[in-house]
């Protein structure tokens, strides 16, 4: 069976034109996107013309005036794809949106000896030289982050899929960040931006898992 | 699919194939002189990207699609009905497409059509494969038909057993027609609405087919039920213009899974032949499975040839984490696997011969429907 | 504590104004996340610090100035916030589907589900629910043929305590919009009108 993470989220971001202060837990409300009981369970942080942000019982929100975003640690994570379909599918469907992304960020419990593995795997010491052996001498050094990057994709115009493997700073274990980015660059219009996200979401959160397979196997 | 027992018929010979149960169920017809009709569609649901059956089949047999299928019918709308079908009328570009009339209503493509756009449901809409045919028939010829329309007529000349075919469609009536528009009115696919998976409703729209290859008739009953009102279910078909009555069918597909709710006295009484073959697939969906056993009980009384497409190959249990399966027991219980693997009813003969002398073969887990406990 | 509500207003037309926003956000980070903002701020961020800020309001605040340094000082407390927000639980699936619901009965409703997790696109399985357990908010989407999703999998406290649980989850997919309709209704039209009927 394939690892699972102990702690993992899903998020969508889109970078675009926004207008934060109608971003509210009420306004989502009274277009019925979430219902009244998730209202009530919200907790506002802030609303503001230059940012909003609140958190529900399941998602957190927060948007500037050129960035939108909404995240969830809890599965089903196609529920913040309905939130957005909602929002910029039906009633915002004149925002001017430019790119987006579907991030995933799953912290992976693991002893060290086993961080230690996937970490020499990824960033192996003897091409550092002389250095590299000083850094073998002791376990405590190594790699702190690594960022691999694929733009070369067959399924869109222009973007990329950038996955970063660190220590996590949740738990005794490791971090893997997937984000998968995709450009607008055909004139879509609102509409036709968010279906582009819906037909390529859950592919998206299939292919953040295949990829964290390949490095976990490493382990 | 294991296909090894399926066998081309001579360009004289008749040939009815029923598969089903799958994702949807489907019939394929062999007229004379490598001329095949298509009712509807059926795909196994364990084989993810597979074809349709019927097209499975011809393949298999060797025989072209794109050539050979000279028609295809539509039944029915729903994904559940269909599954395979727009690939179907993509492979067979030459074939006459034919459907209920209801299915051209204005009113009904909006909403299916409706239900398409933009789903993002894992599985479809519902209206998938519908849509899809729809778009496919841009540009192309859709016949429509209600009770009593000749659906398509093949001359004898050019038909190596010299016999004439004609397909006639027997339902659906006027009535059906309003009562399915009816419903699809209320499907509600509006602004404002939230979307859902569209599902079939309880006013079907079947199209009976009634099938002449010179003297051999056909009947495949499609899921027509029995109704108390005169100007719906069988009594239409009774009723239907298209039907010589005298006439009898020596094959019957029975309609709606041998249910009680699809079955007349009268059909079998006015529309079968006495020495027949009667062929259907089960159901295995729900609470209700068919045939019930009083169901097979009253069919191998009417039928001495009474075939299943599908006697319980069981589907293989999906092996899970132990986790996984003790939260299954504790939740709903248990899952019921509806991977059954269609089945398959092969009917071939000559048509100068008799019942006896037809060669039926039974596919993948078909049986007689006397053997099944 | 200021308020966090659409009448807090981040705007400065006077000095005044300036010094009591920077108040309001140094009182919010500090007293709302227990976070200092000290004399040196977040200095690994180009933000203002504090003494930048009282500097500032010594002088006529000329706004257009600093705005994208006044929006990154307060992403960048959003940042933190994020950081040191209250830990929420994480729900991880083992296994998930996506279902539908065909009947519905007294008590309980039948339904056919694709499996997710085994990346399947047709029902493969069927099960019936008990409609008790569902949320009243779900209740209130239940017909035949709403869509959900059904979890089985571990949720994760933030003081790391794992529990197994099973969530049925009704898809609040997004409503048809005049503009959805409207194209809809224009590609419905099209097919009407090219295929050649008889």
């Amino acid at each position: 069976m394939r690892p699972r993470p102990e702690i993992s989220a899903c998020s969508i971001v889109i970078v675009g034109d926004f207008n934060p202060k109608i971003f509210t837990p009420d306004w989502l409300a009274n277009q019925s996107i979430i219902t009244a009981q998730e209202r009530e369970a919200c907790e506002i942080e802030l609303i503001h013309s230059e940012v909003s942000k609140f958190k529900c019982d399941w998602f957190v929100l927060e948007v500037t005036k050129n960035r939108f975003f909404i995240e969830t640690l809890e599965a089903p994570f196609v529920r913040i794809l309905d939130l957005v379909g909602s929002i910029f599918g039906e009633f915002l469907i004149h925002t001017p949106i430019n790119m987006f992304g579907i991030n995933r960020n799953m912290h992976f419990s693991m002893d060290r000896s086993q961080m230690i593995k996937i970490g020499k795997a990824l960033a192996p010491s003897a091409p550092w030289g002389e250095w590299g052996e000083e850094i073998d001498a002791d376990e405590n050094n190594g790699m702190r982050l690594i960022t691999m990057e694929q733009n070369v994709l067959d399924d869109r115009n222009k973007g990329y899929i950038r996955t970063t493997v660190q220590p996590s700073s949740r738990l005794e274990g490791i971090l893997i960040s997937v984000n998968d980015h995709y450009e607008l660059v055909n004139k879509e219009t609102t509409p036709e931006s968010i279906q582009y996200l819906t037909n390529n979401f859950e592919n998206s959160i299939s292919k953040s898992e295949w990829i964290t397979d390949q490095i976990l196997g490493i382990a | 699919m294991d296909l090894t027992d399926a066998s081309k018929p001579l360009l004289d010979e008749f040939q009815v194939v029923l598969f089903g149960p799958g994702y949807g169920e489907s019939t394929l017809i062999h007229i004379g002189s490598n001329k095949w009709i298509i009712v509807d569609s059926c795909k196994s649901r364990s084989i993810a990207g597979s074809l349709p059956l019927p097209i499975e089949y011809l393949r298999a047999i060797e025989v072209d699609p794109a050539e050979s299928v000279s028609l295809i019918i539509a039944t029915h709308w729903h994904d559940d009905h269909i599954k395979g079908l727009a690939q179907i009328v993509d492979l067979c570009p030459n074939a006459t497409v034919s459907c209920s009339i209801a299915l051209s209503n204005e009113e009904f493509i909006h909403n299916v059509v409706r239900f398409e756009s933009g789903s993002n449901v894992r599985g479809g809409s519902g209206a998938r494969e519908i849509v899809g045919v729809l778009e496919l028939m841009k540009g192309r010829i859709m016949k429509r038909v209600l009770s009593g329309t000749i659906v398509k007529s093949f001359e004898g000349s050019e038909l190596a057993h010299n016999e004439d075919v004609i397909v006639t469609a027997l339902s659906p009536s006027d009535k059906q027609v309003e009562l399915f528009l009816n419903e699809i009115a209320q499907l509600g696919a509006a602004a404002g609405k939230t979307r859902y998976r569209a599902s079939q409703g309880k006013n079907d729209t079947s199209v009976v087919l009634w099938i002449s290859i010179g003297s051999l008739n056909l009947l495949l009953g499609a899921d027509l039920e029995e109704t108390s009102d005169p100007l719906t279910g069988w009594s239409v078909v009774l009723d239907s213009e298209g039907r010589s009555t005298g006439d009898k069918a020596t094959i019957y597909k029975v309609p709606h899974h041998g249910s009680i709710t699809g079955h007349s006295d009268q059909v079998w009484d006015k529309m079968i032949a006495d020495d027949s073959i009667a062929i259907l697939t089960p159901f295995n969906r729900g609470r209700k499975k068919l045939p019930s056993e009083t169901d097979r009980t009253r069919l191998t009384s009417l039928s001495d040839n009474t075939f299943l497409s599908q006697c319980g190959t069981k589907a293989k249990k999906k092996l899970r984490d132990h986790t996984v399966e003790k939260t299954i027991r504790e939740t709903v219980g248990k899952l019921t696997n509806i991977q059954n693997e269609p089945g398959i009813i092969s009917i071939k003969g000559n048509l100068k011969s008799s019942i006896d002398e037809w060669d039926v073969k039974l596919i993948n887990g078909a049986c007689r429907l006397q053997n099944v406990v | 504590m200021p308020q966090t509500s659409e009448s807090t207003k981040f705007e400065f037309n006077t000095k005044e104004d300036l010094s009591l926003q920077v108040n309001a956000i140094h009182s919010l980070v500090h007293d709302k996340f227990n976070l200092k903002f000290d004399n040196a701020g977040f200095t690994s961020l180009n933000l203002f610090n504090r003494d930048e800020l009282v500097n500032l309001t010594n002088e006529p605040p000329i706004v257009d100035e600093y705005p994208n340094r006044f929006q990154d000082s307060v992403h960048a407390v959003l940042q933190h916030i994020n950081i040191e927000r209250k830990k929420v639980p994480s729900l991880i699936p083992l296994q998930e589907w996506e279902g539908y619901v065909t009947d519905i009965y007294e008590d309980k409703f039948l339904t056919s589900l694709i499996d997710i997790t085994a990346k399947e696109d047709v029902a493969t399985e069927e099960a019936e629910f008990d409609i008790e357990e569902l949320s009243d908010s779900d209740k209130n989407l239940l017909k035949v043929g709403a869509v959900f999703r059904w979890i089985i999998g571990y949720e994760r406290t933030p003081s790391g305590v794992k529990k197994r649980v099973s969530q049925v989850v009704f898809r609040r997919l997004p409503q048809w919009s005049q503009s959805s309709i409207r194209n809809a209704d224009r590609k419905s039209k099209e097919i009407i009108k090219t295929i050649k009927w008889t």
